[in-house]
This record gives C-alpha cells, sequence and structure tokens, in this order.
C-alpha cells in the first residue's frame, strides 16, 4: 500500500479510530498495530509477510537465549552472530543472490564456460533492507548490554512491524522505538497536529516534487545519448531533487505518521541540500542510516581514533558498504566510493565536523562564501545522483562525459518540475531550523492561526492538483 | 482526542466540498473524451466513416484527407473492450455511417483492462478506467475510478489552469475532427525502442487473450449486424521494430483477424506493419505516426480502402 494512494487514505483514518478507541490496552493495541502492518504490508505481496515474521520470530527468540546465557560470552557471541547471519543469509539471498550470480556467471564466461545455473530470478521484498537492519540493531544492542531483551512478544512485532516505517525507514533503533511499544501511549494533540502537517509537506514533496521529476528524469536518462548538454544537467538535477523529494517525503510521512499514534521516529533527514560540505550533507541526509552504520560497523572498526591507514580503510568500508545496502549493483558501490574519495580528505584533515549548525542562522539569506560552499556540495551531490541513476558504470561516464562535452542545445524537459523544486527550496530555506517545513507557528505572519490555516489549505490544493503519475517510493526497492 | 477530532473534521470539510468542485468543474472543461463523446452523439447521422481503435489510429489518420464525412474517435490507450461498447452504442444509431475503420496492433490480444497489472504492466490504466467513466459512462468494477482526483494522471491541475486563463490552444488535444498530430520535431532521441512488456507465460494471460478476443469478435459483429463495413487495419512501424516480434506474435494477430471474419464476413485487412515506403520522419516512435507519416499514411488507406469514395 502506498502512502500516496486512495487505500492509504481509507486505511490510515480506520486504524487511527481504531487504536485509540477500541484498541485501548496495551497489549491490545501492539497486537493491533502488527495487524494493520501486516495488512499494509500484505497489501503489496502476503507471501513475503512469512519472512518478516521469520525475521521478527528470530530475533525475539535470540534476545531471550542471549538473556539466559547471561555471563557466558562465547555462547551470547554465538547465539548473536547465529541470528545476524541469519538476518544477512535472507537479505543476501532476495537481495544480492541474483548480483553474485550474474557476475559469477560473467567470470566464467571469461574462462570459456558457462553457468546459466546460477542465475534465477528472484523477486526482491520491499523494504527488506530497512526491517533487516532494524531487527540486527536490537541483536546486537542486547549482545553489548545497551538493551535488556524483552519477553513482550506484541511489542517486539510492532517493533519490527510498525507499518508508518516499515518498508523504507527510518530505520529504528531497538533502543528507541522498542521501549515505546513497551509502555502505555496517550494521545498529544500537539504532536499528532504536527504529525499531520508533515504528513502534508511529505505527501507535497513525493507527489508534486518527486512524480513531477520522474517524467523529465525517466525521459532523459533513458535516451541521454541523444540530448546535449544543458538537458543533461537539468536531468541530474531534477534526479537530484526527485530522490530527495521521494525519499524525505517518504521519511516525513512515516514520521507524521507514527506521530498520529503516540510514537516518535527518529528524525532522517535535515535539509541536507543546504550542506557546505559532503560530511554536513552525510550528517543530513538519510540519518537513519548513517548512523546506523557509524553506530554499528565504523565505530566497531575504530573509527576515526586509530591510524591515518585505518581511517581511509574505515572509511572506506561504510561508504563502500552503505553503497552496496542500497541495491545489488555495481554502480551503488561506485556512488558510495565517490563519496568515500569525497569525504576522506576531510577526515584526514579533521575537518569533517565544521559545520554542524544551521547556515546562515538568523539571516535571510546565506553570505557568498556560504553560497559557494553549499552551490559546490550540491554539485558534488549532483554528480554523485548521477552514478547512481545510471544503469551501468559505463552510462554513469558516458553520461557525465556528454554532459560536459557535448554542449549542443536540445529542447529542455521538465520545466515545470523545475519550477515546482524552485517553491520547494524556498520553503525549505525559509523554514530550515525547523524540524519539517509546516512548521509555521510563531513568527511574523504567522502568529495568526488564519493565515497558517491558509497555508495549509493552499499547499493541499496545489498537492491535489499538481501531483504528477503516481509511482512508487524509489526507496522501496532498496 | 475530541479537539483533533473537531479540527480534523473542519479540515475535512474545507477539503471535501474544493474536491467535488474541482471533478465537477473538470466535467465542464472541454476534453479529448467529453469532445469526441459530444460529436458522435450531436453529429453522429453525419458521419459516413467512424475511426476507432487507439493512439496509433489517432495519430496516424487524418480524417479531411480520408473523405467527406470522417470522425476519427480514437483515443490513445483505448483497450478493445471500451472500442467493443463504443461500437455496440453508436453504430446502431449512425444512420449514415457506412465504414468502420479499427486498428489492429502486434500483441493486442493482451491489450484488456482487467489483465493490465498481470499481463501487461501499464502505467496509467487507472487513468483510462477513470475517463471511460466518467466522460463516457462506460463503468468500470469498484467505486472510486470516477474520481480524476484520485485516479488521473492526465494533469487535471493544468487542464484548469488553462480553462481559467483562457488558454483555449493549451485545452485542445485535437482539432475538430478529432485527429491528434504529433510533430516528428517532439520524438525522444530513443523512439526507435520497442518495449516488449508481454508476459505470455503469465497464468492470466491465455484468460486475457480470450477476452480481448472477443471483445473484437463483438466490434466485428456489431459491424455485421448494421451492414456496417469494418475495414481492420494494421498501421506502419519502423523497420527496426519488426526484429523484435516473434512468430508467436505474428500468428496471433492472424488469429484474431480470422475470428473477427468469421462474425464478420466482408471485413477487410489491411496490414501496413511492414510497408517500407515508410523512412524515420514518418515515426515519433517505433509504432506510432508522426504529423509527417500520417499524411503520407492516409492517402495511402484511401486509396487501398475507399477508391471510389
Amino acid at each position: 500500500m502506498l502512502f500516496n494512494s486512495f487505500e492509504f487514505l481509507i486505511f490510515l483514518p480506520i486504524v487511527f479510530l481504531l487504536y485509540w478507541f477500541v484498541f485501548k490496552p496495551l497489549r491490545a493495541q501492539n497486537l493491533f498495530v502488527v495487524a494493520a502492518s501486516y495488512v499494509f504490508y500484505g497489501w503489496w505481496d502476503w507471501r513475503f509477510l512469512l519472512l518478516i515474521a521469520l525475521t521478527t520470530v528470530c530475533s525475539f527468540a535470540s534476545g531471550i537465549l542471549l538473556e539466559r546465557s547471561e555471563g557466558k560470552r562465547g555462547r551470547q557471541k554465538f547465539i548473536s552472530a547465529s541470528n545476524i547471519i541469519l538476518n544477512l543469509g535472507i537479505l543476501g539471498v532476495f537481495k544480492y543472490y541474483n548480483f553474485f550470480g550474474e557476475n559469477l556467471a560473467a567470470l566464467f564466461r571469461l574462462f570459456g564456460m558457462e553457468l546459466d545455473w546460477v542465475t534465477v530470478d528472484i523477486l526482491l521484498p520491499v523494504g527488506i533492507s530497512f526491517y533487516t537492519f532494524q531487527a540486527l540493531s536490537y541483536t546486537i544492542d542486547v549482545y553489548r548490554h545497551k538493551l535488556q531483551a524483552t519477553h513482550d512478544a506484541s511489542a517486539f512485532f510492532a517493533f519490527i512491524s510498525f507499518f508508518p516505517q516499515l518498508v523504507a525507514g527510518p530505520i529504528e533503533r531497538a533502543t528507541n522505538l522498542l521501549p515505546q511499544f513497551s509502555r502505555p501511549r496517550t494521545f498529544d494533540y500537539d504532536k499528532a497536529v504536527d504529525g499531520c502537517r508533515q504528513i502534508l509537506w511529505g505527501l507535497f514533496k513525493k507527489m508534486v516534487i518527486a512524480d513531477n521529476c520522474a517524467v523529465a528524469v525517466n525521459q532523459i536518462f533513458d535516451s541521454y545519448q541523444g540530448f546535449g548538454g544543458v538537458t543533461l544537467f537539468v536531468g541530474a538535477l531534477l534526479f537530484t531533487f526527485q530522490i530527495y523529494g521521494d525519499f524525505s517525503g517518504y521519511s516525513d510521512i512515516a514520521i507524521g505518521t507514527a506521530r498520529l499514534f503516540g510514537i516518535d521516529l527518529m528524525r532522517n533527514f535535515n535539509y541536507p541540500y543546504f550542506s557546505r560540505d559532503i560530511a554536513e550533507f552525510w550528517r543530513r541526509w538519510h540519518i537513519s542510516l548513517t548512523t546506523w552504520f557509524r553506530d554499528y560497523i565504523y565505530i566497531p572498526l575504530g573509527g576515526s581514533r586509530c591510524g591515518k591507514w585505518k581511517v581511509v580503510r574505515n572509511t572506506f568500508v561504510i561508504f563502500l558498504v552503505s553503497g552496496f545496502w542500497h541495491g545489488a549493483n555495481w554502480t551503488f558501490i561506485a556512488w558510495g566510493a565517490y563519496h568515500a574519495l569525497l569525504f576522506l580528505p576531510l577526515i584526514l584533515l579533521g575537518r569533517n565536523r565544521k559545520y554542524t549548525d544551521t547556515v546562515a542562522q538568523g539571516r535571510l539569506l546565506p553570505n557568498a562564501k556560504e553560497f559557494a560552499q553549499m552551490l559546490g556540495t550540491f554539485l558534488l551531490a549532483v554528480v554523485g545522483w548521477i552514478i547512481f541513476r545510471a544503469e551501468t558504470i559505463g552510462q554513469a561516464g558516458d553520461y557525465l562525459y556528454r554532459m560536459i562535452a557535448v554542449p549542443a542545445i536540445t529542447p529542455v524537459h521538465g520545466k515545470k518540475a523545475l519550477l515546482f523544486v524552485f517553491i520547494m527550496l524556498l520553503i525549505e530555506w525559509s523554514r530550515r531550523n525547523r524540524q519539517h517545513a509546516m512548521q509555521l507557528s510563531g513568527t511574523g505572519l504567522f502568529r495568526y492561526r488564519a493565515v497558517r490555516w491558509g497555508v495549509y489549505i493552499i499547499v493541499i490544493l496545489f498537492t491535489l492538483m499538481f501531483s504528477g503519475k503516481q509511482s512508487d517510493f524509489i526507496y522501496f526497492q532498496f | 482526542m475530541k479537539k483533533f477530532l473537531i479540527k480534523a473534521a473542519i479540515l475535512g470539510v474545507c477539503i471535501f466540498p474544493i474536491c467535488v468542485s474541482i471533478e465537477l468543474l473538470l466535467l465542464i472543461i472541454p476534453n479529448e473524451y467529453s469532445y469526441k463523446r459530444q460529436y458522435v452523439e450531436t453529429k453522429g447521422d453525419e458521419i459516413k466513416v467512424l475511426i476507432l481503435g487507439n493512439s496509433h489510429n489517432e495519430d496516424g489518420i487524418i480524417p479531411a484527407l480520408l473523405g467527406d464525412s470522417t470522425f476519427n474517435m480514437a483515443i490513445e490507450g483505448r483497450y478493445p473492450y471500451y472500442d467493443a461498447v463504443l461500437a455496440e452504442r453508436y453504430v446502431p444509431i449512425m444512420k449514415n455511417l457506412k465504414y468502420v475503420i479499427w486498428n489492429l496492433g502486434y500483441n493486442w490480444q493482451y491489450l484488456n483492462y482487467k489483465y493490465s497489472d498481470s499481463v501487461l504492466k501499464h502505467t496509467k490504466i487507472s487513468t483510462y478506467r477513470c475517463m471511460y467513466e466518467k466522460y463516457f459512462d462506460i463503468p468500470y468494477p469498484g467505486f472510486h475510478n470516477w474520481s480524476e482526483l484520485i485516479n488521473s494522471k492526465f494533469n487535471y491541475g493544468e487542464r484548469i489552469l488553462n480553462y481559467f486563463i483562457g488558454n483555449e490552444a493549451a485545452l485542445q488535444v485535437c482539432d475538430s475532427l478529432g485527429e491528434h498530430l504529433y510533430s516528428y520535431k517532439n520524438k525522444l532521441p530513443n523512439w526507435k525502442n520497442v518495449k516488449e512488456e508481454i508476459d505470455v507465460d503469465n497464468s492470466d494471460a491465455k484468460r486475457c487473450f480470450e477476452e480481448t478476443l472477443g471483445y473484437m469478435c463483438r466490434i466485428a459483429a456489431v459491424c455485421e449486424r448494421c451492414h456496417v463495413r469494418l475495414i481492420v487495419i494494421t498501421t506502419p512501424y519502423y523497420k527496426g521494430s519488426l526484429q523484435n516480434f516473434s512468430s508467436r506474435g505474428l500468428a496471433e494477430m492472424q488469429m484474431c483477424v480470422d475470428a473477427m471474419k468469421e462474425f464478420c464476413p466482408t471485413m477487410q485487412y489491411y496490414n501496413y506493419m511492414m510497408d517500407s515506403r515508410f523512412t524515420d520522419d514518418d515515426f515519433v516512435d517505433a509504432t506510432h505516426l508522426s504529423d509527417i507519416g500520417a499524411k503520407k499514411f492516409t492517402p495511402i488507406l484511401k486509396e487501398d480502402c475507399f477508391p471510389d469514395f
């Protein structure tokens, strides 16, 4: 079920009302969340519910076994390793089997051997990377004694399957989300209203920005050989905003929806295109995944507090794994490597935490230096997105080459989408110190309720009138 | 909670009438569907040649070049089901109708509105269901197909905007006789690519084929019953696209023609699929004619089908 679908428009109010008015006891509420989440996921393909259930049962059992093995570190290590291998095994089979099979077959073909039997078409379950990582965080945190194993199966099932963030995150930590399912929840008016505003902004970004950009992006990338450099640059620019609108829009809807149910999810995006360097970009883009890798891979490897070569190694490991997480294609790995190369000088010079505040704080506009830094970082990100969007590394290189070397003027697509992007950027710039762009209350004209309501209704109408072709969220495939 | 529900209800009360107003406004703003329906219902008696079918006919046949009293009722993405319903609705009541031109293309035996998700991946299916339900009163099972806000991808926002700023040129999709020309200059660089998306091994494919064939036969049957000559054509395809076509697909195409002939023995079939007279500029993509191609094709069609018309 898509957030921007008619089905979800019916589903959400029904679940909301039943959740607060019918299933009031904690356990009943959690079981209802699980049932609703399974309906939400099963709407796409019910068969893959078995995979979620398997992941949940194994992770739940591993937690209890870890607790029972307290004091026996070797046994605990075996239990947690078994669960991690099982979960990564499922992920590997469903997400990466085709990739490894095809590459293996290609390798053997070089030596004149046919290995066709290794390539089988396996359907990728939606959101498998997201809920797998969430389950892994629980096992690792229990193993590290950061969290006590839960005995409440309903809370644990709700934690893994909570429908707003089940298929595309934010990837929650057990330490944050699980306790929220273990204690009674009360309806918070302010939280719910703010959640609605965030949903509205998420829908705007998905339906107006991402879906309108998608049309031009598909046209340009599908036949990039026939276009001139300007059009290719516009295509890359639009994809940069498509993926932002798509994914941050999804995150906003997920976080807003969760708040309606009294649940706080972690922030996933913090205006990444207003970053002044790549390190800041990565603190603002897909925060839940970045911090996951930081906490569970980067720091255990030694992080930045070790020798230079290890820092280089750790940086590359985290970015390559991050790239590979996005999909079974060499382009994602190249995208990760590209960002590692950009990030490396900053971390080696100790400048990776130079910008932790909001740009142009307290000012209407950035100064020339800030503007140049933002533009430079943005353009570097655009180049990265070309690699990410291309079907092969060769195609990415060819696209980049043509963008620079073929200055021919061809019809520019996506003018309407560019206008919408400009509107979004203006709004987001003005709200860049807020959690989301629809947090209006407080200053200026927004002190007046009528003005705020006027803005909400305008955004709703704009979303209704100018939404693009409905499409799946890009990050579902990851 | 009470306060929240009241505010949500107020918002709903504000938004719902706006949505209804948009839907009703769209009803009065002319579009291709409403225009073609209105034309056939008001001037149906004047029409001697009715062109049904989808974008291949809509883009490829210029009514004014074909002859007097020709109307191009074809619309992009129309499934044989809708052609069958429209033929059964309008052919019997058009007093002077002599010919119906319908087009058959490669793999169209799988063009079925019911199986579009499983057999033929068609992203605009909900739009078509909506537009035919809303503007032709041809319902599709389900209660929300009527709403363009929920279903349509046909830029209703821009239609409303153009209506209010009086941009009639942007609202006019086809000319007065239903022709929709597509300039060869606007074609995409990858225009030669053919998307072969039919999953014939799908469990639904056989049922889909049989049902679609049934709709084709219904078109043939109504023409036979009303003594209207049915002319089935296959418009020209770009020569490079032919290598992607399988013998299975071509044989099934012929099966469709044979089945239709059983219901309408007088039916004529003209296949221009491999016609070598058409060159690059005649196409906007591998299977659709451009404005130049349509100007070339229509006289050829006229000469072959209606030499004395």
